[in-house]
């Protein structure tokens, strides 16, 4: 009974968790393509008029996310243009995503050990003049799943300790009576001792059967 | 010892030679490359620029006086943007800028610079110039150097008188915005 109750309360478990996860993921990925997008509408008229520090004054806006750590905007030719957060380390390997970018004027999206990363077309009159790369280290995500995983864990212990408890409960509902109507025979069985009577019970059916065993 | 001057006097006048040779082409090239980048600057104002919907039909002419910027300003003939067609034109009379909707006049046509402000005055035609001191005598966007780089200035108020309105995103990267 135990088991069947761990292995239905597992399985809901991981119900939960896993689209929970999925939903969170495909939100911060909206999250991120709106605010790529955002900037890069921004950045036109800098990439335009060549003016790498409007678009770092741009980039810089992103401080109020704290968990892009990192943006690089590209010119047409792949070429850095202007840059927010922490180095470019990575340059090497977003090259292929970039260059697809402008061969494709297609948005890229990227996840990896560092966390979620986006490439997006700066696009001006159906041409793509350059690239938005913003790298977001999913730091806010984690500590969401981190929670949601904390507050499953929690309410599944309480919820199987609380069914244990009422299965405990109702077994001896049960069995005690069973256990009284047994201890009794047992008693007559040993001691021959005939004025023995069953004990009266709650249940009803217990109660019916004391005394058709009484009348015996 | 001769053996030893004589590449020497032949490296020199080589390389004087090379120097010669080469510093024309580079300030050619540089002048080209000038008229190409302002030309190119001229295009993304009108990017940015949005005029009175009863001033445009179809197309959207940029006038311009001098010859050095034909080719630059070849290049964007023909593009568009949003639904409006790029045209150029090249005009030799001030008389002929009612049907343009940008005029470029650079600084061989100073002299006619007051004409064109009067001919211009209350009508959606956007005034560009590299011509020093432009914004401040009544233009609109004056072009000039800074940094090495090509910037500009805009006179807000002419630009409002006009009944064109200029995308803030090109007046954020303005050197200077008078109102």
């Amino acid at each position: 009974m135990l088991s069947l109750v761990i292995v239905v309360v597992t399985i809901m478990l991981w119900m939960i968790i896993s689209s929970q996860t999925e939903v969170a993921r495909q939100h911060v990925e909206s999250e991120l393509i709106s605010i790529s997008e955002m900037v890069a509408a921004n950045t036109v008229a800098a990439v335009l008029f060549s003016d790498p520090a409007a678009a770092k004054n741009t980039l810089n806006s992103l401080k109020a996310k704290p968990d892009i750590y990192k943006a690089s905007i590209y010119d047409a030719e792949g070429n850095v243009f202007a840059q927010y957060g922490s180095e470019n380390n990575e340059s090497e390997t977003e090259e292929s995503e970039i260059n697809t970018v402008i061969s494709q004027h297609m948005s890229v999206m990227r996840r990896n050990i560092n966390g979620l990363h986006s490439f997006i077309p700066i696009v001006s009159e159906n041409e793509t003049i350059g690239v938005i790369s913003i790298s977001d280290n999913m730091k806010t995500f984690k500590k969401r799943l981190n929670d949601l995983y904390y507050w499953v864990f929690l309410t599944s212990a309480l919820a199987l300790l609380i069914s244990s408890l009422i299965m405990f409960w109702l077994q001896g509902f049960f069995t005690k009576p069973l256990n009284e109507l047994l201890y009794t025979i047992q008693n007559i069985t040993d001691k021959k001792d005939y004025t023995k009577r069953a004990p009266t019970s709650a249940t009803t059916e217990f109660e019916v059967l004391g005394r058709n065993f009484n009348n015996m | 010892m001769i053996s030893i001057m004589k590449p020497n006097i032949i490296s020199r006048t080589l390389g004087l030679l090379m120097i010669l040779i080469s510093v024309p082409v580079v300030l050619g090239a540089q002048k080209v490359d000038v008229y190409a980048l302002k030309s190119a600057l001229v295009y993304n104002f009108v990017k940015f620029t949005q005029w009175p919907e009863n001033s445009i039909n179809t197309r959207i002419e940029i006038c311009y006086f001098n010859d050095l910027y034909k080719p630059g300003l070849t290049l964007v003939a023909g593009k568009k943007i949003a639904s409006y067609s790029i045209s150029i034109r090249q005009i030799d009379n001030i008389n002929d800028v009612d049907t343009c909707q940008l005029v470029y006049i650079d600084k061989s046509k100073r002299d006619i610079l007051n004409r064109l402000f009067l001919k211009v005055q209350g009508k959606p035609i956007l005034t560009v110039s590299d011509i020093v001191g432009f914004y401040d005598e009544g233009g609109m966007i004056e072009i000039t150097l800074s940094d090495n780089r090509l910037r500009f200035l805009i006179n807000l108020d002419s630009v409002n008188k006009s009944n064109i309105v200029l995308s803030s995103q090109m007046l954020k990267l303005a050197i200077d915005v008078r109102r």
